[in-house]
């Protein structure tokens, strides 16, 4: 009897302590990741390139990490889109087209001490999972 | 004179010697008592009590009352033949009052069987309600770590949205369900258990029939025994005090 008791008492207990599914926001495919951020800068530089009626093109060129060692699974095929926060220009690179982690994002015709941004997603099937924006300053 | 001396003498003789023949010729046999009966005791003649299977008797016709606990006493007469053993077999019937403490005690415990078999049975129905319930319970549970792993392995943001919007969810509210469930059965089985327990107390506690055989007081009243310091009359007087 005391057994018995002592048996139901645990299954009521054990009402009690299993947690429901709460902060699933980890995984960087997720539109509502709140992990790390997925892109940073790497580098960025200004590269002066002649037009052909003779102006000058500021080249603002931004590198930027891709940190896929946030990925749940890792040597997952993904797609980052670029949007140029200066003109809305959307870029899209496949894993494949990224070197060593690096995507490079370069706006034209820029000007020197002025910040540009970029506002980056990791998109896989048509569809946007994390995604955060990428700024600096062409100071050269 | 001298004659009617011898004459006398000779009547003496005579019915000394028949007196002498007749306690020769009474002799002894034996009854042999089969009865299907423990505990079986009889009474001879309305005077020995006696408790052996087999009794030696001085020839003649013989009165033997017999009885056992729980059956009636049985009178019959035996005639015994000297030199001789004989099996006397003797089927005892149950008495009435025997019967009827059967019945009642019969009818006695069924109840209290009954009282407590319900309660326990309510409670073996909560422990399986209990245990399908935790199974439920354990199922709903498993049904979202299996949706956390899909959401880890998942590389597809529209299925992680699908995942999290409608699967989780519905998940999330069956794993609310099902632990309601279980407070409620294991409660409930506690509930009944404890109802168990008070009831398998309570009934410990009725007074069971008791055979009072009133073929024994009947028996006893054939003969009377001393004990070993003899005989006396008792009288007893009780005072509920409990009341």
């Amino acid at each position: 009897m005391r057994a018995l008791v002592c048996s139901i008492i645990v299954l009521f207990l054990s009402g009690c302590y299993k947690t429901e599914l709460d902060g699933l926001d980890n995984n960087p495919f997720d539109a509502e990741y709140a992990g790390p951020a997925i892109f940073t800068l790497a580098s960025d530089t200004v590269v002066l390139l002649q037009n052909p009626n003779g102006s000058t093109n500021r080249r603002f060129i931004q590198r930027i990490r891709v940190h896929t060692e946030y990925f749940l699974i890792p040597n997952t095929t993904y797609v980052v889109e670029g949007v140029n926060g200066a003109n809305g220009n959307t870029v899209s690179l496949l894993s494949n087209q990224v070197e060593e982690g690096i995507i490079e994002l370069s706006t034209d015709n820029t000007s020197s001490g002025a910040q540009y941004c970029w506002e980056v997603r990791l998109t896989n099937q048509g569809s946007i999972g994390a995604r955060n924006t990428v700024c600096s300053i062409a100071d050269q | 004179m001298a004659r009617t001396l011898f004459i006398s003498k000779g009547l003496v003789f005579a019915a000394f010697m028949g007196s002498a023949g007749m306690l020769v010729g009474q002799g002894t046999g034996t009854i042999r008592l089969l009865v299907d009966a423990p505990g079986v005791a009889f009474v001879v003649d309305g005077k020995h009590r006696m408790e052996q299977r087999e009794v030696t008797l001085l020839e003649g016709l013989h009165q033997l009352s017999i009885w056992a606990p729980e059956r009636v006493v049985v009178d019959t007469n035996v005639f015994v033949i000297a030199g001789r053993t004989a099996d006397l077999k003797v089927e005892l019937p149950y008495s009435e009052a025997f019967l009827d403490f059967k019945r009642e005690y019969g009818s006695f415990s069924n109840r209290r069987a009954w009282t407590r078999a319900v309660p326990a049975a309510v409670t073996g129905a909560g422990v399986v309600w209990s245990i399908a319930s935790f199974v439920k319970y354990n199922r709903a549970h498993q049904r979202l770590e299996d949706d956390r792993t899909d959401y880890e392995n998942s590389v597809e943001p529209a299925g992680i949205a699908a995942l999290k919007e409608v699967t989780i969810p519905d998940h999330q509210d069956e794993l609310r369900k099902a632990r309601t469930g279980l407070i409620i059965a294991s409660g409930f089985t506690l509930v009944s258990a404890g109802v168990t327990w008070y009831i398998r107390g309570r009934t410990a506690r009725w007074e069971a029939p008791h055979f009072d055989d009133p073929e024994k007081v009947r028996f006893d009243g054939l003969s009377w025994m001393p004990g070993p310091n003899g005989g006396s009359w008792a009288a007893g007087l009780t005072i509920p005090l409990s009341r």
